[in-house]
């Protein structure tokens, strides 16, 4: 069923699903494994990474005239870097409850390769309005994949789902799945899910259409991206 | 006749020699028999459910997914019995008969059909789902108790430096796992190799190299006694014979697999030595089978005509100088590994003293914060022989770690401080040290180890909170979750953090008992 | 333990089918087709013509260049066309046919007794280069190249293969046995060419009365070696890796490690040729198998149609062969028809009632990295490494890394291998496709 998408809708179902950024692009992984141990700490690090994203796209995409291109990833690390520190300022000097409750986080954002892999991908080439809905959806598709693992995580693993007790605590829970194995473990399963009832990712389509040069899935180690620069 | 008929054309050779896969696959389930019966004999029925479980979970996740992912049927040639056995013969008889289900599971369905199926397995898939089961089930899967009494396994005796009964562990009537008669092992294994069905090379270098380093590492020599006792134990024979001679995932050339056998002895007998965790085969042999595509990509034997040198001069190869033969990738990777190696020994023995200073002084310094009057510290003996064990019963996960009293400027006893760990906490261990003044009274705690959830249990760690502990009296202090204390023993739970704050609770109270029981009691 | 080499599979040797039957000649009834290309080199050109008259031991094609061979005919008759017939590697190819008028009426002067030690080195040579002598062990190489190479004075051991270690052949063992003075006879006179050498008889011990017949004749003269019964002791590499314990590269001629084998019946042939002028127009051969009625070694003529043969040994048994071999079960070749011809090279007919091939297909896993194919491989190659490198196409680990063009195709591995992999024929094929790379390198280059 193909229907014509609004540009910002389709945004919004690029991120959370077509280009999932944990599950079809793999980025963020290091956060992923490391944070999805339960599922409030997945909501919790999916948000702050979706509003530092999406100040970091708009902010790449209104300037995305004036970086140089030699310059470019430095330049976007330093904005996105700023963009997180201040962000973390601002937030401890004004609402210090939420810096409590999100403390360690903020830093760990700044490594995030979704930040800079969405800057480098599309907030460079496209307007503040699309390039705010990309990080929206990317944002959101990050946190939801995230809470999910989180939430099976945190069942299999711990016993609880958002902190209260699931499984009966007669039951040992399968200590694997809190720590990073039982993360890849998880992560895959959701992507064979995916594949087995035929989800449109980025990844089905380049298998079964071959490359289009977006240079979106595939990183930077394909021989195609110069010939697809170069057009 | 059938002359006139169609003819079969192919290639040759037209004539096979009648063993096949299913031959070899039920020729090792059978070698493995021995094993298992007298695992079932000395255990009971629960070792027998154990095997059927675990066989029957294998054959079928393996006709599942053939059937699932339209494959061709490949249950039916015997490899998932092996495994399904092989890996209950590493089992404890006292597991919960869902280990060995869900481990099997993890076996055919992850390690081996995930990867491709027969032959394409990257790891043994019987010791992986081993490893599974051990990070996923410690309690259990550690659990080698006869008849409900709780009881180490004759390896943990001898890391213990106690005696064992090396004619108990050779027939399998030491506890242990289920495969743990040497005797039976020995037979299959020996069967198998005189059939020519493992490698000599791999299970006898298996052997030697762990032999070798035990003897030159293990701290009593080569001492036949300890050798033995050793080799008897903890999977070694089972693992030589069996699990690393496992086709898929051993290297191909002789040498290789002399390489590779020798590798598993000696960091088996590494882990055993070095390492903490009483299973020291499993991974030694799961990262053994991870270099053997790097062993089968460099290590590979020359035909005949190409062996010596001589040969290769006359052949008009000019055979390389040792030096040059060796990857240079090697070369560098080995000598960044050296140089890195021998700076970090450096620093860290340049440093070791001054960091032990340093952990010295805070952890005095944590002791100064509970017993404030105190000028100096002396560790309380009463207190070692509760180390690494949990403390008493009804505290949870908790741990005496070290109990120092404290002496004033006018050298009386200024109080107590008892450093405490519970493993309870939400993300984690939450370590403190609880002051008790002379006459009971708590005085404060202090964390020496806290990170929870920021914002949630993290907030135990304010003076909101550690305050309550401050000047109280109390035998036993008690949590409120919902707040609202008014009792000196009672304590307000940090609203939306009861985990940690129960952790710090009990691990108040087990300090306290401590105190009550041990010092109060005489002991000290 | 008797002599033997590193490696090698132990099928079981189905001589008993006919190691009794004493060898007979057999005069066949129906036309005689005579491939120009039985030999390793180029094809022979033929010397007659549609509707000459030819007479046993003539000459039908001469040699063409260095590395070829002349065919002789094998009975007298009419030329009846030189054209394209089938032939049993399935191929259609360029063939003389001669309608046999059952006479088989001899050339003159052959069989005449020739003084052998009046002839000179080159003499002897040329006699067996007339003779269209080529190695009747399978591969057909012509037979006065292999006697001459670059250093006769290297050559060190001459060795006559009596191996027979392909299943259900056993005509060279009856030969041995009914003709050791002979084949004793042309290893003498082979040696005549090698001032340096000396000869030996490679005998597999399951061959006792040969062994036997063989020593009595060779006295003291020439050695004769027991061989443990294993396959392929035949094969030339191994062979020479037995009885003079060397090994040497598939790029490399046994001469260049100072060797030369020739099997027993072509010795025989040479022996023929030298001292009786008789060229070479019939050899030995064993139709055998459990689809004949009644197997036997025959002294076949060149030329010979498979199906005479098969009536001449009782027709076939029960419903018949599902599978028919020129050669034995590990190195020959399947044949699709009965109307095809004997080679030269042809030393047996194996009709078998079941195809193992089929079957072990029908068992195929995957491979289980057992490694029985790597103990097994007569060259000391990795069989395992190389089917793995030649399912990707990686060309360049094959050939460089895991020595694969080593692979002379004995069928050892694919034999052993519980898994029944076909690793033989992806080897084989794996070959072909290189060298046609390399063949177009080369063209590509010279351009």
């Amino acid at each position: 069923m193909k229907k014509e998408m609004n540009q910002y809708v389709e945004r919004l179902w690029n991120g959370l699903v077509t280009e999932n950024p944990t599950l079809v692009l793999m980025l963020g992984m290091c956060p992923t494994l490391a944070v999805s141990t339960r599922a409030m700490n997945g909501i919790g690090m999916g948000l702050s990474s979706t509003a530092v994203l999406v100040l970091s796209n708009l902010v790449i995409s209104l300037l995305r005239k004036v970086i140089p291109d030699q310059v470019r990833l430095p330049s976007y690390i330093v904005v996105v870097a700023s963009l997180v520190t201040v962000t973390e300022l601002l937030i401890e000097a004004y609402l210090p409850s939420v810096y409590d409750a999100l403390g360690i986080y903020i830093p760990l954002i700044v490594v995030n390769c979704i930040i800079l892999g969405r800057a480098e991908a599309y907030a460079n080439k496209h307007g503040p309005g699309l390039a705010v809905m990309d990080g929206i959806g990317m944002g959101l598709g990050f946190t939801i994949a995230l809470t999910l693992a989180g939430l099976i995580r945190e069942i299999l693993g711990n016993g609880t789902a958002f902190g209260a007790q699931i499984l009966p605590k007669t039951m040992e829970p399968i200590g694997i799945f809190v720590q990073p194995p039982g993360a890849f473990l998880v992560i895959a399963l959701f992507i064979i899910i995916m594949n087995a009832i035929g989800i449109k990712t980025r990844q089905r389509k380049l298998v079964d259409g071959g490359c289009d040069g977006c240079c979106a899935a595939c990183a930077a180690a394909c021989d195609k991206r110069e010939e697809v620069s170069a057009q | 006749m059938n002359t006139e008929n169609v003819l079969n054309l192919s290639s040759g050779p037209h004539v096979r020699d009648r063993w096949s896969t299913r031959f070899i696959m039920h020729v090792v389930a059978l070698s493995l028999l021995p094993a298992s019966v007298v695992g079932v004999a000395v255990y009971g029925l629960k070792a027998l459910w154990i095997i059927l479980v675990s066989i029957g979970t294998a054959v079928a996740t393996e006709f599942a997914f053939d059937k699932l992912c339209h494959r061709p049927d490949t249950w039916k040639d015997g490899s998932a019995i092996v495994t399904g056995l092989m890996l209950a013969l590493t089992l404890s008889p006292n597991t919960p008969l869902y280990e060995p289900f869900l481990g099997s599971l993890f076996a055919i369905l992850v390690v081996k059909c995930c990867f491709g199926g027969l032959g394409k397995n990257f790891v043994n898939p019987a010791l992986a789902a081993r490893c599974f089961l051990l990070i996923s089930f410690s309690n259990t899967m550690t659990d080698f108790s006869v008849d409900g009494v709780s009881a180490a396994t004759p390896v943990a005796e001898l890391a213990a430096g106690r005696v064992v009964n090396i004619t108990q562990m050779f027939l399998g009537t030491a506890n242990g796992v289920i495969g743990s008669s040497i005797l039976a092992l020995l037979i299959g294994g020996l069967i198998l190799w005189s059939l020519d069905i493992i490698h000599g090379q791999i299970c006898f270098s298996v052997l030697g190299g762990f032999t070798l380093f035990m003897g030159l590492f293990g701290g009593q020599g080569f001492d036949p006694y300890f050798l033995a006792a050793h080799l008897c134990g903890g999977g070694v024979v089972l693992g030589a014979f069996f699990m690393a001679t496992d086709y898929v995932t051993s290297p191909v050339s002789r040498l290789g697999q002399t390489v590779y056998g020798v590798m598993i002895g000696v960091l088996g007998a590494m882990f055993r030595i070095f390492g903490g965790a009483a299973d020291s085969f499993s991974y030694s042999i799961i990262i053994a089978n991870l270099f053997v595509p790097l062993i089968d990509t460099y290590i590979i034997s020359k035909p005949y005509a190409f062996r010596k040198k001589a040969i290769q001069r006359q052949n008009g190869v000019t055979p390389a100088p040792l030096l040059q033969r060796i990857p240079k990738p090697v070369v560098t990777l080995a000598v960044i590994a050296l140089i890195s190696g021998l700076a970090l020994s450096g620093v860290f023995s340049m440093t070791k003293d001054t960091i032990d200073q340093q952990k010295l002084e805070a952890a005095w310094a944590a002791y100064q914060e509970v017993v404030p009057t105190a000028e100096g510290f002396e560790a309380v003996p009463a207190a070692e022989d509760f180390k690494g064990e949990v403390y008493g019963s009804g505290f949870g996960r908790v741990y005496i770690n070290e109990v120092v009293a404290g002496t004033d400027a006018n050298g009386d006893l200024a109080g107590y401080a008892i450093a405490v760990t519970s493993a309870e906490g939400y993300d984690g261990n939450v370590g403190l040290s609880v002051g008790v003044s002379p006459d009971g009274t708590v005085n404060a705690i202090s964390f020496t180890e806290l990170h929870e959830t920021p914002g949630k249990g993290m907030l135990c760690g304010e003076p909101e909170f550690m305050d309550q502990f401050h000047d109280r009296h109390a035998d036993a202090f008690k949590l409120l979750p919902q707040g609202g204390g008014t009792a000196e023993n009672e304590i307000d739970s940090v609203s939306g953090a009861t985990v940690t704050s129960r952790a710090v609770v009990n691990a108040v109270n087990a300090a306290l008992d401590f105190y009550h029981n041990v010092i109060e009691g005489g002991a000290a | 333990m008797n002599h033997t080499f590193r490696g090698g599979v132990h099928p079981n040797d189905q001589k008993a089918f006919s190691r009794e039957a004493p060898l007979r000649r057999f005069d066949p009834t129906g036309e005689m087709v005579f491939p120009v290309a039985q030999h390793i080199g180029k094809p022979a050109k033929p010397v007659v013509a549609k509707g000459d008259q030819v007479l046993v031991g003539q000459m039908l094609a001469q040699g063409d260049g260095f590395v070829s061979a002349n065919i002789i005919s094998s009975c007298s008759g009419k030329v009846k066309a030189i054209e394209k017939r089938r032939i049993i590697s399935g191929a259609m190819a360029e063939c003389v046919v001669i309608e046999n008028d059952g006479l088989f009426t001899p050339v003159e002067g052959m069989g005449e007794a020739q003084d052998v030690d009046a002839l000179s080195a080159d003499e002897i040579l040329a006699k067996i280069q007339q003779a269209g002598i080529v190695g009747l062990g399978g591969a057909g190489f012509p037979t006065h190249v292999k006697l001459k190479p670059r250093d006769p004075a290297a050559i060190r051991y001459v060795i006559a293969n009596g191996a027979e270690c392909e299943p259900f052949l056993t005509c060279n063992d009856q030969l041995m046995r009914t003709e050791a003075a002979a084949i004793v006879a042309g290893l003498r006179i082979m040696l005549r060419l090698f001032p340096n050498a000396k000869g030996y008889i490679g005998i597999e011990d399951n061959k006792p009365e040969a062994i036997g017949a063989m020593r009595a004749a060779a006295g003291d003269e020439f050695e004769v070696l027991a061989l443990h019964t294993k396959y392929p002791q035949g094969g030339e590499h191994n062979l020479i890796q037995t009885v003079a314990g060397v090994d040497y590269p598939v790029a490399k001629l046994p001469a260049d490690v100072g060797c030369v084998v020739s099997n027993v019946g072509t010795i025989y042939a040479i022996e023929r040729a030298v001292a009786h002028n008789e060229p070479l127009f019939s050899h030995v051969l064993t139709v055998s198998g459990d689809a004949v009625e009644n197997p036997g070694n025959f002294i076949v003529r060149d030329g010979t149609c498979f199906r005479e043969l098969v009536e001449a040994c009782g027709g076939v048994k029960g419903d018949g062969p599902r599978k028919v071999l020129s050669g034995g079960p590990m190195m020959g070749f399947a044949v699709g028809t009965l109307d095809v011809h004997v080679q030269k090279t042809t030393n047996g007919i194996t009709m078998l009632s079941a195809d193992e091939v089929e079957q072990a297909q029908a068992a195929m896993t995957a491979c289980l990295h057992c490694g029985r194919c790597t103990t097994v491989c007569p060259a000391g190659l990795l069989p395992q490494l190389m089917a793995e490198a030649a399912e990707i196409k990686d060309y360049e680990r094959y050939e460089k890394k895991l020595y694969g063009l080593e692979c002379v195709a004995c069928g050892s591995c694919t034999y052993i291998c519980p898994a029944k992999r076909p690793l033989t024929q992806t080897f084989k094929q794996t070959k072909a496709e290189i060298m046609a790379i390399k063949r177009a390198a080369q063209a590509g280059g010279a351009k």
